[in-house]
């Protein structure tokens, strides 16, 4: 064990040490015990937990937007059934002329959200 | 014990009041933690937040082998040192060989940088310069008074280089404390 730990050990235990190493450690060791100026505001946990339930009520949203659609999905099955009928793109037929354009439309927007995600900080 | 196992299954049957108790106990030690290691200020709150929704996240998960504040400090120290790496700060440890002030203080013109007269301000604004692993166990052993094998199951180290690592860390802020003093004399 080398003399700084000898050092270190003795002010730990018994709070004195001599020579000017030991005044130096003494210090740092009051220093080390000092609260840091970071501290959480007294809101704190009401933020902590108002975020989880925002997550739960987020979640149960989600599900109930799936089943949703989920109907949606079930009632137009249903009905094209009953009716027999039969699919016309029609007024969508001119996109079919312009896969680029489509392509570049859905990149841009899906890039314009990943940049809010990833630079746009939200409110603590 | 007892009363950490209490808590745990309130909070794991979902009792949102059992979980601010959590909070309110532990809260300090994890701003301690993020108050150490991360220096962007904007950074801290959303960290310590993000803290404890993991903790609220992964409660089911808590075996009750350690104590609740161990594992809590984990999540902390965990959370701290991927932030750090997600931005691309170094979490390297330093050679043995290395000499720590020079690592540490320029050669020239240290006191300038350091206008305080108060030698506790001096002390932690060295402390701010170590790497984070060695704030991370100081912080752990000095303000949250964790022990040895606290700390390394914290921070995933063996005992040995949790000691280690405090030793050195010490020694190196009293060279550092010297060779300021030394330069105030000249």
């Amino acid at each position: 064990m080398s003399n700084d730990e000898e050092l270190q050990n003795e002010i730990e235990l018994t709070g004195s040490g001599s020579g000017p190493d030991a005044q130096v450690y003494k210090r740092i060791f009051d220093a080390l015990k000092r609260e840091p100026d970071f501290k959480l505001p007294p809101s704190f946990a009401d933020k902590v937990i108002y975020k989880i339930e925002a997550t739960r009520e987020s979640k149960t949203e989600m599900i109930w937007l799936g089943l949703g659609v989920l109907c949606f999905v079930i009632a137009g099955i249903v009905a094209i059934a009953m009716t027999n009928y039969k699919f016309d793109f029609g007024a969508l037929k001119f996109i079919s002329g312009y896969p680029g354009l489509i392509a570049f439309g859905a990149t841009f927007i899906a890039a314009l959200h990943w940049l809010d995600k990833k630079f746009v900080r939200k409110p603590v | 014990m007892t009363e950490d196992r209490t808590l745990v299954l309130r909070i794991v049957r979902g009792d949102m009041q059992a979980f601010r108790v959590l909070i309110r106990q532990h809260e300090r030690l994890v701003a301690h933690m993020i108050g150490r290691l991360i220096d962007n200020a904007e950074d801290r709150e959303e960290l310590c937040q993000d803290v404890f929704l993991k903790v609220h996240e992964k409660i089911s998960e808590f075996n009750f082998q350690s104590k609740l504040s161990t594992w809590v400090a984990t999540i902390a120290y965990r959370h701290a040192i991927n932030h750090l790496r997600k931005n691309r700060i170094k979490v390297t440890d330093i050679s043995e060989e290395e000499s720590f002030t020079d690592r540490f203080v320029a050669a020239e013109g240290a006191s300038d940088q350091f206008e305080e007269d108060d030698i506790n301000k001096w002390v932690l604004k060295f402390i701010g310069t170590l790497p984070p692993q060695y704030k991370a166990v100081l912080t752990m052993y000095h303000l949250d008074g964790m022990t040895y094998p606290e700390i390394g199951e914290a921070t995933g180290m063996p005992e040995g280089t949790v000691k280690n690592y405090i030793f050195r860390a010490r020694t190196m802020i009293k060279e550092m404390v010297n060779k300021y003093l030394g330069k105030e004399e000249m």
